[in-house]
């Protein structure tokens, strides 16, 4: 009973209901919230792997969801072992494994609260007493993500870059998020080149091939489409060109009730801006300001339907408020946005999606808002902490990392039904990114590569700490597309299986020649260790390397019966092996 | 806990006002339980082919200066505009070997598309639905429905995919709801294929494999996605290992020459080495990117231009027709040649170039019973608006109805309905309506004559 009292408002009312069982009967009949709390109890402890714990909660996620779980009668999965977490938390937050050194040194720390130091360990970017601007793989994760996120490409390079570094900066000195997201809104400026938040909104600008052909309304619409998807949640695509009703009545209910001129009124907040290359259409180099005549309904759209006459007063489209006298209108928009509860909400539920595999709402940036969700309350609670923790998005990644939901086990007492996913009581199993996969091929072989980052002229040796993936070489862009990779223009990222994804990992050069024993490589270097190990030693090694685990006993002895063959060429055939391992490309 | 400003709840008034769609649960799951497809036998497919090549002009290749040639003080005159075919002038310098020899060839020149912006409307094009954002991940392509529906005609010696697409991005063909096994197999020609393991190295990666196999024994987790990832290599092996894989991936050099020796042509000794060997594959699209020449169409110092793009397609196609023919597999294959959307008419743009236009375009047919050497349609003097369907539903040709035709061909009924979607909603191989406009499509009966 502990747990339902703790309980969130999902479960309140029938917490109170169990009490009231209790006074009235002393000995009732197990009612599905109790059977439950007894499975997770009882079972989850049991299973193969398992800690031998059941989970408890630790913070506010964890309130929630363990409540909505008891309340459906629904069985918690165990603890995750430490191993497990380790690689997970490691994936999740930095996009890379864990070396081997760092998962011996924590599995050997016995102190309780190593998880939470080791969340700590990976987050830290702190500028105490340091000579040089940190650069952690934190930084270049999260930068990356936010990267997908806005859509950053190789057009107008110079600008995109600066962008990019914009991010990590405000990613490194932990900007609050409704700060920077009101940078993106109002910024403008005489160069695209020296300013970087006026790049957000030009990476959306609807261009021509010739200037004078350019439909600004176009630009505004597509920019009023964009932010509210990122920022917002909410898609208002449809309603760009039509209205809801008649076309979203299967699609989404509060869209239905949109109308296209809505849009318009988004759209006008950005009617004022004016945006033109001062050095002709070559010359990827812009002007933003805020000198325009306004949304001008009767234009002629390039990309759309023709628009119809309309009140176009700039009106936001979730509460119908208007600029106050003399506000600037994108100003208005960014207070507007910033202030309301779905920002919040909407920011916190991406976090959710990258570090859960889901979001509490899903697609993420294509919510309903006419539906509740079924977790209604924890993402409200979270938007609260969210705001109350001055919009830090790295207070939201360690909030979610520290709870006993996110390190719930992906192993699972009893039967597991398709409707329990929207629960997370265990840990969702789901495809490594593109990048994370090859990244984590490079890491395992110690082959890393030398990228392009935008137009730095730096170079990179994570496909994650790449500005854009379109600046890759051919082949291996080409091999990452296989693997679904986001190329933030055309296609979505894909977390699918495929048999061409089988052969590059099998057969391709690219990973064929990372596994040779050159240079730095892995293997170069276990071969020159000294003392030399021991076949044992080396199978441990590649596993760590690879699998971020240790070999069970028969797989120990499975790898020492390959190098005892073959020495040298059998070591690559184990990390070859372990490479196209399922488990390899998994988060789990 | 000090708030900066107070949230208000999601609400129970929120939750009434949404009817019935509340508080729905999500899935994760891949779809398990069987398809349940059910055919209105109302129409009668014809099944003159057993694959069909489907060339994707992406960009939208312009047809006022290819198949629906409309001449003007626009038209470079270095064109050579002759009548190569009753009613048929061409631009034969773009065009020589098409020009030649048209009698394998019809032209279609009363299309229209539903889309003008390349996303939509090839997504269009190659799913013959609307790309609606609650069904985008689920609709499949037509090449994953027609290996869906030759799924009981395999046979075990069948080790090529039953869909092959060629030169496509990441996501343009899917199989959407269908089972993986459905799933297009994109190869990209310009990469070399990781399918053919060198000669060199053929022991080593047997042991290699051999070896995987003992420690997926040894420590399986049992999760779906490992079986999954297991079942895909388990394909991807039985390519490699066929020696025809081998064969058919090897691309001999004089055909590529003679092919043209671009992507487009590699991609189509591809094709053709795939159909000849006969191993299970149906569909076969290719992506020929490009045409989207909003700026300097005819300027030959450009990289790429309706010239060099035109002269791509002429070889390829040519070759391909004439080696499948020789083969005698030509009247059994169907061959669609189409891009997303047609482009503006009369004098160039400022830019020089042709913008997108969706109101009329022309697409080539060929093989797989269709009759060659003939017209259907006609558009008005600048090639603007479809003035003669020219054919018994008297309304314009859209992708709907040569979907129609395709799965004729192959001897699908293209009105079968699917219902157990991951939406929930029925998936009809070919919809009588497109958004709100019913429009009851149809193969084009008469391009067989």
């Amino acid at each position: 009973m502990r747990i339902a009292v703790l309980l969130s408002l999902a479960c309140a009312v029938s917490a109170f209901q169990a009490k009231q069982d209790k006074k009235d009967h002393p000995k009732p009949p197990p009612n599905r919230l109790e059977e439950a709390e007894r499975l997770t109890r009882e079972q989850s402890p049991r299973l193969p792997g398992a800690s031998g714990a059941v989970a408890q909660p630790v913070n506010l996620v964890d309130e929630y969801i363990f409540g909505a779980a008891h309340k459906a009668g629904i069985v918690l999965a165990p603890p995750a072992t430490d191993i497990e977490f380790l690689r997970r938390v490691s994936l999740d937050l930095t996009g890379h494994l864990p070396t081997p050194e760092r998962i011996r040194q924590f599995v050997a720390d016995a102190a309780a609260d190593k998880r939470a130091r080791y969340t700590d360990e990976l987050l830290d970017t702190s500028t105490k007493g340091v000579t040089k601007k940190p650069s952690t793989p934190f930084l270049d994760r999260w930068t990356y993500f936010l990267a997908d996120l806005f859509r950053i490409n190789n057009l107008q390079l110079k600008g995109q870059t600066l962008f990019y570094q914009h991010l990590r900066n405000a990613l490194l000195l932990d900007q609050p998020y409704d700060e920077f997201v009101r940078e993106l809104l109002t910024a403008s400026a005489r160069s695209n080149h020296y300013n970087a938040p006026v790049n957000f909104l030009i990476r959306y600008y609807i261009d021509q091939p010739n200037q004078s052909s350019v439909n600004h309304e176009d630009s505004f619409d597509e920019f009023a489409i964009r932010t509210s998807r990122v920022f917002l949640g909410i898609n208002l695509e449809c309603v760009s060109c039509h209205d809801g009703k008649g076309h979203l009545e299967q699609v989404n209910s509060w869209l239905t009730e949109r109308k296209r001129a809505e849009l318009w009124r988004q759209a006008a907040f950005f009617g004022n801006m004016r945006i033109y290359r001062p050095y002709g259409d070559m010359v990827d180099e812009f002007i933003v300001s805020d000198d325009g005549k306004g949304y001008d309904v009767a234009s002629k759209s390039v990309v759309r339907p023709p628009r119809r006459p309309a009140d176009v007063t700039p009106t936001f489209v979730l509460t119908g408020e208007k600029p106050k006298p003399g506000e600037e209108p994108r100003a208005a928009l960014a207070r507007m946005i910033a202030a309301h509860p779905q920002f919040a909400r909407a920011a916190v539920n991406l976090i959710w999606a990258e570090l859960f595999g889901a979001g509490l709402v899903e697609p993420a940036l294509d919510w309903d808002l006419n539906r509740i969700p079924l977790h209604a309350e924890l993402l409200d609670a979270l938007a609260r902490d969210f705001a109350a923790h001055r919009y830090s998005l790295r207070h939201v990644i360690r909030l979610l990392a520290n709870s006993a939901t996110y390190q719930l086990s992906h192993r699972y007492p009893g039967e597991w039904k398709p409707t329990y996913a929207g629960y997370f009581v265990r840990h969702l199993i789901r495809r490594l990114p593109a990048e994370q996969i090859w990244d984590a091929i490079s890491d395992s072989t110690g082959a890393y590569e030398s990228l392009p980052i935008g137009a730095t002229g730096e170079k990179a040796q994570y496909v994650q700490q790449t500005v854009s993936a379109v600046d890759l070489p051919e082949k291996l862009f080409a091999a990452l597309s296989s693997f679904g990779l986001d190329d933030r223009t055309f296609s979505a990222r894909n977390l699918g299986f495929t048999p061409v994804q089988s052969s590059i990992l099998m057969n391709s050069e690219l990973v064929k020649a990372k596994l040779k024993p050159e240079g730095k490589s892995r293997l170069a270097l276990l071969w020159k260790s000294e003392p030399p190990k021991k076949n044992a030693e080396l199978v441990e090694e590649l596993f760590l390397s690879a699998l971020a685990r240790f070999p069970t006993k028969e797989e120990t002895e499975w790898g020492t019966a390959i190098l005892a063959e073959h020495h040298e060429r059998g070591a690559e055939d184990i990390l070859w092996a372990l490479l196209n391992k399922g488990e390899f490309q998994l988060s789990y | 806990m000090s708030t900066a400003f107070s949230i208000p709840t999601l609400t129970r008034r929120t939750l009434l006002k949404a009817g019935s769609a509340v508080l729905a649960g999500f899935d994760l799951a891949p779809l398990v339980s069987p398809l349940r497809a059910a055919a209105s036998g109302a129409v009668k497919p014809r099944g003159s082919a057993d694959a069909c090549v489907f060339i994707f002009l992406g960009g939208g290749i312009s047809q006022v200066d290819s198949f629906d040639l409309k001449e003007g003080p626009w038209t470079p005159q270095d064109f050579d505009i002759r009548e190569v075919a009753p009613g048929l002038k061409m631009p034969v310098a773009l065009f020589p070997k098409l020009s030649k020899d048209f009698r394998r060839l019809a032209v279609v020149r009363s299309m229209e598309a539903w889309e003008s912006e390349h996303g939509r409307a090839s997504y269009y094009l190659h799913t013959v639905h609307p790309p609606s954002p609650a069904r985008l991940a689920e609709i499949p392509s037509i090449g994953a429905v027609a290996a869906y529906e030759f799924r009981d005609k395999r046979k075990n010696t069948d080790v090529l995919p039953p869909f092959v697409s060629l030169n496509y991005g990441p996501d343009q063909v899917r199989q959407g709801f269908l089972d993986p096994r459905f799933s297009p197999l994109n190869l990209l020609t310009d990469r070399g294929f990781d399918f053919v393991i060198p000669e060199t190295e053929q022991a080593r990666f047997l042991r290699r494999v051999e070896h995987l196999k003992q420690l997926e024994g040894l420590s399986g987790h049992g999760w779906e996605q490992e079986r999954l990832i297991e079942s895909f290599r388990s394909d991807s092996l039985t390519m490699m290992n066929a020696a025809e894989i081998r064969k058919v991936l090897r691309m001999d050099d004089d055909d590529r020459k003679r092919f043209g020796g671009t992507k487009l042509g590699d991609a189509c000794v591809l094709a053709r080495d795939i159909l000849l060997a006969d191993r299970g594959t149906r569909f076969v699209s290719i992506n020929h990117g490009g045409w989207d020449f909003h700026t300097n169409i005819y300027d030959k110092n450009q990289k790429s231009n309706q010239y060099s793009k035109s002269l791509e397609l002429d070889t390829s196609l040519a070759a391909l027709m004439a080696d499948l023919d020789a083969a005698k597999r030509l009247d059994r294959t169907l061959i669609v040649v189409l891009g997303e959307f047609g482009r503006t008419t009369g004098a160039v743009t400022v830019g020089k170039g042709r913008d997108h236009h969706r109101f009329a375009m022309s697409g080539l047919f060929a093989g797989g019973g269709v009759t060659g050497g003939h017209v259907i349609g006609a558009t008005d003097a600048v090639g603007e608006r479809v003035t003669s369907p020219g054919w018994s539903h008297k309304r314009s040709i859209y992708p709907e109805d040569v979907a129609a035709t395709i799965y004729s061909a192959l001897g699908i009924d293209w009105t079968k309905k699917m219902t157990n979607t991951p939406s929930g909603r029925f998936f009809q191989y070919v919809e009588p309506l497109s958004g709100t406009s019913v429009f009851n499509p149809s193969e084009i009966g008469e391009l067989f004559g």
